[in-house]
């Protein structure tokens, strides 16, 4: 209706309405501007995606996928328990990943009892759901050391490192050389040392084909490089007899962000196609045919959404979220679904590395699944104080142990790490010293 | 309160100062920022085609046109759409029904965009792959712009986002200047026997123009600058798109996506793309500068806005 008012009336109701509109414009101007939250909307991404993740609808999978998850739990704690080797088929003799040292216990004692204070670190976003459950577990019990992890991804935890401002840093790939090279050559050598260890699944939604899908890295390389195109390639047909595979085209789904798990997956590659060209890397060129989102939840949502898509995540979402995921070949010629045994017998293969040798992808060994990678806290061997400098090795060294940290890594679906990494840890931790160059790390 | 006129002119002069000096330091610290990345890769790299900065390769090309694509299609929506929600709660609705739909607007503008992002991508993404882009490429498909699979993800959605996102802002402007075009104008268009149509086309909305200019331009920043929920549903690949169904990346998407874990010239690079953002924002707004100052120039009745 078009109705004629008193102009009396009709101005008293628009001044009003002007104000509020230009109130709310206001706000959002402000808030929504270009490029200037940055900081702020990256850390609004993650959350929501996983707590809004429905099950995937085929039961098939998923039971299995549950069983699967339920096997692992149960054979990750007789892991720790007696230290044995993997669960899985074991039909080689798999190296056991060492047996922790027998002082663990009073380390870990000692670690308790770090003197009060606040902790500042900063870098890897893959770590942070354990950071967050080790240190408000290790504040619980220690009474008074606090430690304000910020997650705002690796590269950046590097360049707080190198500017002095954290107490530690955290990375899911080791400081190179040159980054090694801006650290302040007064702050002295800096120590790397695995924090935890993760797998990446390679993910699939394929509606119609109930059966677990088997694949080899030469596969998965082809798919990811865009030169197998359509499920029912020779390729893929060719590893899953019996299994109908439709002919829609694949949807190769990645890391739009630079990413620790793109490192290793693309390391994986790497090491097991020699028709991979597109280099091992936190960022990959990726063909045109690849949808790219960020972090390992927007991938997941992805997956989850476009039909005859696959792509890598990182295992714990791929469990979280019921997701079907492949078998993938390993060294040994045995097709091995990502569980955290399967994981941590890959892991186990390699009993010792540093921050210059420490791929362990495609490691030997029938249950090893071969795409898994550690993630490193860095820190620096010389500690400007006496105080926090014992917080850092205490905390650090608590949360890398079993008996500490490690006992709450299942819980989120995280991979233990092997007992000898665990030593290796130590080792490293107790050649750090104070300003005045008494060791800090002590067993009670 | 007895200041004297002095007292006033100083304090006015130091807050525009301070507003002043933020943006120039704004401004100054973007440049430096990017600097390192034009001392090492000179300027050509902005129009460069190849993002791969493994390999030392920073194009920034795709993401120009990809934000301009994106913004082009929301604002193709947006303005028919939003123009015509404005005319209606300005002068159709009845009365006692527009507080509450002038309500719903504003609810609509406060929705955090990163909502709108998760919304897009979880219940968007599985209709516009199933209904949508089968239906644009059986329609549209003679243009060749709708070549190549239906991924859901990509051009078209980012562009319908951000057309959801913007429409909050141009029916909250645009209502408003609208409901302040003088009423003895309408009156007296109506008493010259002028239809309800004839009335909108040739007195309200030709009153209100420089006023929608102002909304529209808003409208256009804020879509050339949304980041999170552009980067959920446009599918980040770092080329140029071949068709309006492809996946694609814009400049907010591209920051948000690399910054957390870039490093040197990559992040040098990052906040020259930062810079191009800021330029093409300052690009926008002179241009609808230009053309408020040439409607204000020729309409009857203008209000003043923006």
């Amino acid at each position: 209706m078009f109705v004629l008012r008193s102009p009396r009336v009709r101005r008293t109701f628009t001044s009003h309405r002007y104000g509020r509109g230009w109130t709310s414009n206001a706000s959002y101007a402000r808030s929504h501007g270009p490029a200037v939250n940055i900081g702020l909307e990256i850390t609004e991404v993650e959350e929501p995606v996983d707590s809004d993740m429905t099950p995937q609808a085929d039961t098939g999978p998923r039971t299995r996928t549950a069983r699967l998850l339920a096997v692992a739990l149960v054979a990750a704690g007789a892991l720790l328990a007696a230290c044995s080797s993997s669960s899985t088929p074991a039909t080689t003799t798999a190296p056991i990943g060492g047996t922790l040292s027998s002082d663990n216990a009073a380390y870990l004692a000692a670690d308790l009892k770090a003197p009060a204070g606040t902790l500042n670190a900063s870098g890897s976003t893959f770590v942070t759901p354990f950071f967050n459950v080790a240190f408000h577990d290790y504040t619980a019990k220690n009474q008074g050391l606090q430690v304000n992890y910020q997650s705002v991804g690796s590269g950046a935890g590097i360049t707080a490192f190198q500017a002095g401002t954290v107490n530690f840093a955290a990375s899911d790939v080791p400081m190179t050389a040159s980054d090694l090279a801006k650290v302040p050559a007064a702050s002295g050598p800096v120590i790397q040392i695995p924090d935890t260890l993760g797998g990446i699944s390679v993910s699939y939604n394929l509606p119609g084909v109930t059966k677990r899908l088997k694949l080899d890295g030469v596969t998965v390389a082809g798919i990811f490089a865009g030169t197998i195109k359509t499920w029912n390639a020779p390729e893929i047909t060719a590893l899953n007899p019996g299994v109908t595979l439709p002919s829609n085209a694949i949807v190769p789904e990645v890391r739009a962000d630079s990413s620790g798990t793109t490192y290793i997956f693309s390391d994986y590659l790497a090491t097991v196609s020699p028709a991979w060209t597109l280099g091992r890397s936190k960022t990959i060129a990726w063909p045109a045919v690849a949808v790219q989102s960020p972090h390992n939840s927007g991938v997941a949502a992805s997956i989850k959404s476009t039909p005859y898509s696959i792509g890598y995540v990182e295992l714990a979402y791929a469990l979280q979220n019921n997701f079907t995921f492949a078998s993938i070949k390993n060294a040994a010629g045995v097709y091995v679904s990502p569980s955290l045994t399967s994981v941590a017998a890959d892991a186990a293969q390699k009993v010792n590395i540093s921050s210059t040798d420490f791929s362990i992808v495609n490691a030997a060994g029938a249950g090893s699944y071969p795409i898994a990678g550690y993630s490193w806290a860095i820190l620096l061997q010389k500690q400007t104080s006496e105080t926090t400098g014992a917080g850092t090795v205490k905390v650090l060294d608590w949360t890398v142990h079993t008996g500490g940290g490690q006992n709450l890594a299942a819980g989120i679906q995280n991979v233990v790490l092997p007992p000898a990494i665990q030593n290796q840890d130590r080792t490293a931790l107790l050649t750090v010293t104070g300003p005045s160059g008494q060791a800090l790390l002590t067993k009670s | 309160m007895a200041l004297p006129n002095g007292a006033y002119r100083g304090l006015l002069a130091t807050v525009a100062a301070v507003f002043v000096g933020l943006v120039l330091w704004f401004v100054i610290s973007l440049i430096v920022q990017a600097k390192p990345a034009f001392s090492t890769l000179g300027f050509s790299w902005i129009v460069q085609k190849t993002w791969d900065p493994t390999h030392g390769k920073f194009g920034l090309l795709p993401f120009i046109l990809g934000t301009i694509e994106t913004t082009a299609i929301a604002l193709v929506l947006a303005v028919p759409i939003g123009l015509g929600t404005a005319l209606a709660l300005a002068y159709l609705v009845p009365h006692r029904l527009r507080a509450s739909l002038g309500t719903a607007v504003e609810l609509l503008a406060a929705v955090p965009s990163v909502v709108y992002g998760l919304w897009g991508l979880i219940v968007l993404a599985p209709l516009c792959r199933e209904y949508l882009e089968p239906f644009l490429t059986s329609v549209f498909g003679w243009t060749g712009l709708f070549n190549g699979p239906d991924q859901g993800v990509g051009l078209v959605l980012a562009g319908i986002i951000l057309f959801v996102m913007v429409l909050p802002t141009m029916v909250a402007i645009s209502r408003d200047v609208l409901a302040v075009v003088p009423n003895d104008q309408v009156e007296g268009a109506m008493a010259l026997g002028a239809t309800r149509w004839q009335v909108l086309r040739k007195v309200v909305v030709p009153g209100a123009r420089t006023g929608l200019l102002g909304g529209l331009t808003l409208a256009t920043g804020r879509a050339l600058g949304e980041t999170v929920a552009v980067a959920l549903v446009i599918g980040n690949s770092p080329y140029i798109a071949h068709s309006i169904k492809s996946p694609a990346a814009t400049l907010p998407s591209l920051i948000v996506n690399n910054f957390g874990e870039a490093t040197g010239t990559e992040l040098s690079a990052l906040f020259g793309a930062g810079l191009v953002l800021l330029v093409i924002g300052v690009g926008v707004n002179a241009m609808a500068r230009a053309l408020v100052r040439s409607t204000a120039r020729g309409g009857a009745a203008s209000v003043a806005v923006a």
